[in-house]
């Protein structure tokens, strides 16, 4: 509270109130200068008097680097997108880029032209890393409630950088170092899982493992575009790929024993064809070489009685011009043939056959005879 | 410089008090709700920066994005009494910033909120279905009638002759539900009222034109009464539970034997019908070829019978001289004894060059072996 006195030491009186003299303020401001003077050639910081300078340098800096905040690169594969304040007033390409500081300014950086991958049922890790089987998201059950184990990979990629930025809420995944706020975090994972288990779920598992694979990965990918054209995520679903489609390991074994009893059975029916390719031939080679061993022996007969038969008609031909001589020759050529290789008796009479050894030794001579 | 700074100071002060009062920012993915001394005063739906009453006035922000609720993965049974572990996520959004401010107030409340809804009318689809139909084809139809149902905010009769134009209003929904049921399920198996049968109802709340045991129920949307919509509500998962998976597995195996088993036991078959066609065949073969053969053997001795008798014809008794004659040849040999008489006309010129011409036929001799 100003008192009015008038007397007293100036300085001894610090309660009164004493309005500014321009002295003291021109003293002030001089001192000021005066230390800004003699500060200046030197080094800041040397000398007590270069605090206040200190102060405005470092408060420099932080302006410098708090106007920095603003300078960004974009690469030819990304896009940026800016607000101000909060909101979105421009996509800026490949280049160097200059927005209002943090936190007026903000920018989100995305490559929009790579394709980004999203694996179901496994994780693949960095390079080299041994693959790992997520069977909670991989076991799941088909059409004819038998049970089979998939792995898939989605390709996206970012077609609307607003979309894909301003619109859904996502927790983001860590794993694939995804911060929330993206589509491509939990939201592409789960419309990825129900879209794959729905298809599988229509469908039988023989078809599943075997002919309708093809079909199964372009049905999913027609279901996830389906799901995700509702959400304005900013996402292109590009492919669907079956890493892995296989029964549970479980079960494994009694699958490929299927393929052993297949190959087993092919393996047997193609023995039987062989039996058979082997045998026909080798009979009928059989049967050709007894009917031709008939026709031989037929042509034999038939030769051998023709020729005894013309051989019987010369003769005879021969024989009916003189039958008496013809005999008569015939006759004896034979007894000239005959008689020189057998043993021969010439007798009077029969009289004497009771004696004559016939048993093949030497006859004994008996008196003379006739009985 | 003490004096000039305190006034600055002040300034800075004040300043650093009133400007964040004044100054707020909405972003893209924001809406904002001010109001006035607890009174709504004004939406604020575009993205920017944005000025306000300091003290007076106080703004709440919201999510306008999509927003994304997990349903806890439960064992839900279904109509064939078969249990089913559903993993659900559901997907919804902030329609109206004041109404939700006013019924559910932060997002952390409308989530649980969300879930509840989406979890009883999950329970009770499942319960309506065949474990065949909620695993395959009909899942689609299944989530749709869940986001259907989770969109409709039930009011009594009361509520709804209240709303503008009473129950003509436009965007209440009058269901009839079928008899035999309760609860949400029946509501989920309801079909929407006829004309006629609006106004019989309108008339009176159980009119006597309706199937007995059915039942009237009035829906407005939920986004009328919470503010919020829900986009679709997906089953992520439906899977066995644990112990059924086993048994699964144990049937799964058990078919697979049973299919090979099958396939060994035809290839057997085939192998065995083959070779039996195969052995047959070559039987035919060989017994037809000995047929023939024999045919043929014979047709060559009767035609070598043939051919001779038609030549031994022509005299056969010169024949019988000629080929006894041969026989002698070959009958007789070394080892033959034979007795000739000295009569016999082969001896006629032995003792008298002139012959004996008492031509006795030649003897038979009487061959000793």
């Amino acid at each position: 509270m100003p008192t009015a006195r008038s007397t007293g030491n100036e300085e001894e009186r610090n309660d009164m109130y004493r309005p500014p003299r321009d002295e003291e303020s021109q003293v002030s401001f001089d001192d000021l200068m005066e230390r800004l003077r003699s500060s200046m050639p030197k080094i800041p910081g040397l000398g007590g008097g270069s605090s206040a300078f200190l102060f405005l340098i470092i408060f420099g800096v932080i302006v410098v680097i708090w106007l920095a905040t603003g300078i960004y690169t974009v690469g030819p594969d990304e896009q940026a997108a800016v607000k101000t304040f909060g909101r979105f007033t421009r996509i800026d390409e490949q280049g160097f880029h200059y927005h209002w500081p943090a936190p007026i300014g903000h920018r989100d950086v995305v490559a929009v032209t790579t394709t980004r991958r999203l694996e179901i049922g496994f994780r693949s890790g960095s390079e080299g890393a041994v693959t790992q089987k997520v069977q909670s998201e991989s076991l799941m059950i088909t059409g004819d409630e038998n049970i089979v184990d998939v792995e898939a990979v989605v390709q996206y990629r970012v077609i609307n950088l607003r979309d894909f930025l301003y619109s859904v809420a996502d927790p983001g995944d860590p794993d694939r170092d995804i911060p929330a706020g993206r589509p491509d975090g939990r939201t592409l994972r789960d419309v990825a899982e129900s879209a794959i288990r729905q298809v599988i779920g229509a469908r039988n598992i023989d078809d599943v493992l075997t002919v309708e694979r093809e079909q199964v990965a372009t049905d999913i990918l027609l279901k996830m575009r389906e799901i995700v054209s509702d959400y304005d995520t900013g996402l292109e679903i590009q492919t669907v790929l079956l890493q892995n489609v296989n029964p549970p390991s479980e079960v494994q074994d009694a699958f490929e024993d299927v393929v052993r009893a297949n190959e087993e059975r092919e393996r047997t029916i193609n023995l039987a064809q062989a039996y058979q390719a082997d045998q026909l031939p080798r009979a009928q080679g059989q049967a050709a070489q007894i009917t031709q061993e008939a026709e031989a022996f037929k042509e034999g007969r038939v030769a051998e009685a023709r020729g005894e038969a013309e051989g019987f008609l010369a003769i005879l031909e021969g024989y009916s011009t003189s039958p008496d001589v013809t005999r008569r020759r015939l006759y004896l050529e034979a007894m000239e043939d005959i008689l020189p290789g057998i043993k021969k008796f010439i007798l009077e009479d029969q009289g004497v056959l009771p004696f004559l050894p016939l048993d093949g030794g030497s006859p004994t001579p008996q008196p003379g005879g006739g009985s | 410089m003490g004096k000039a700074l305190v006034p600055a100071i002040i300034l800075i002060i004040a300043a650093l008090i009133v400007l964040p009062q004044t100054f707020y920012t909405i972003d893209e993915t924001e809406l904002g709700i001010v109001t006035r001394l607890g009174a709504f005063k004004r939406e604020e739906t575009t993205p920017g920066l944005r000025m306000k009453t300091p003290f007076v006035e106080s703004v709440t922000k919201f999510d306008k994005r999509l927003l994304r609720v997990d349903g806890a993965t439960a064992s839900l049974l279904t109509a064939d009494r078969r249990n089913l572990v559903i993993d659900s996520y559901a997907r919804y959004r902030i329609t109206n910033p004041l109404l939700f401010f006013q019924t559910l107030t932060r997002e952390e409340g409308a989530d649980a909120r969300v879930v509840d809804i989406v979890a009883s009318q999950l329970r009770a689809e499942v319960a309506l279905d065949l474990q065949s139909d909620v695993i395959s084809e009909t899942r689609e139809e299944i989530m749709d009638r869940v986001t259907r149902a989770s969109n409709r905010f039930e009011i009594n009769r009361a509520e709804a002759e209240q709303l503008p134009n009473g129950l003509r209003n436009p965007s209440l929904e009058v269901l009839i539900t079928p008899p035999r049921l309760s609860g949400e399920e029946a509501r989920l198996r309801g079909r929407p009222a006829t004309p006629e049968e609006l106004e019989a109802i309108i008339r009176e709340p159980n009119p006597p034109e309706l199937e007995p045991g059915s039942g009237v129920a009035y829906f407005v949307p939920l986004s009328q009464r919470l503010g919020i919509e829900v986009v679709d509500v997906r089953i992520k998962r439906a899977d066995f539970p644990p112990n059924v998976a086993n048994s699964v597995f144990e049937r799964m195996e058990a078919e697979r034997e049973r299919i090979a088993s099958g396939l060994r036991a035809e290839g057997a078959q085939r192998d065995a019908e083959i070779r039996a066609d195969v052995d047959r065949q070559v039987r035919v073969i060989l017994d037809t070829a000995r047929g023939t053969a024999a045919r043929l053997r014979g047709e060559g001795e009767s035609e070598a019978i043939q051919i001779l008798s038609a030549a031994l014809e022509r005299d056969p008794e010169f024949y019988d001289f000629q080929r006894t004659l041969q026989a002698y040849r070959t009958a007789l040999s070394g080892d033959t004894t034979v007795v000739l008489s000295r009569d016999s006309d082969l001896f006629k010129f032995l003792t008298d060059p002139f012959g004996d011409t008492s031509s006795a036929p030649p003897v038979t001799p009487t061959p000793t072996p």
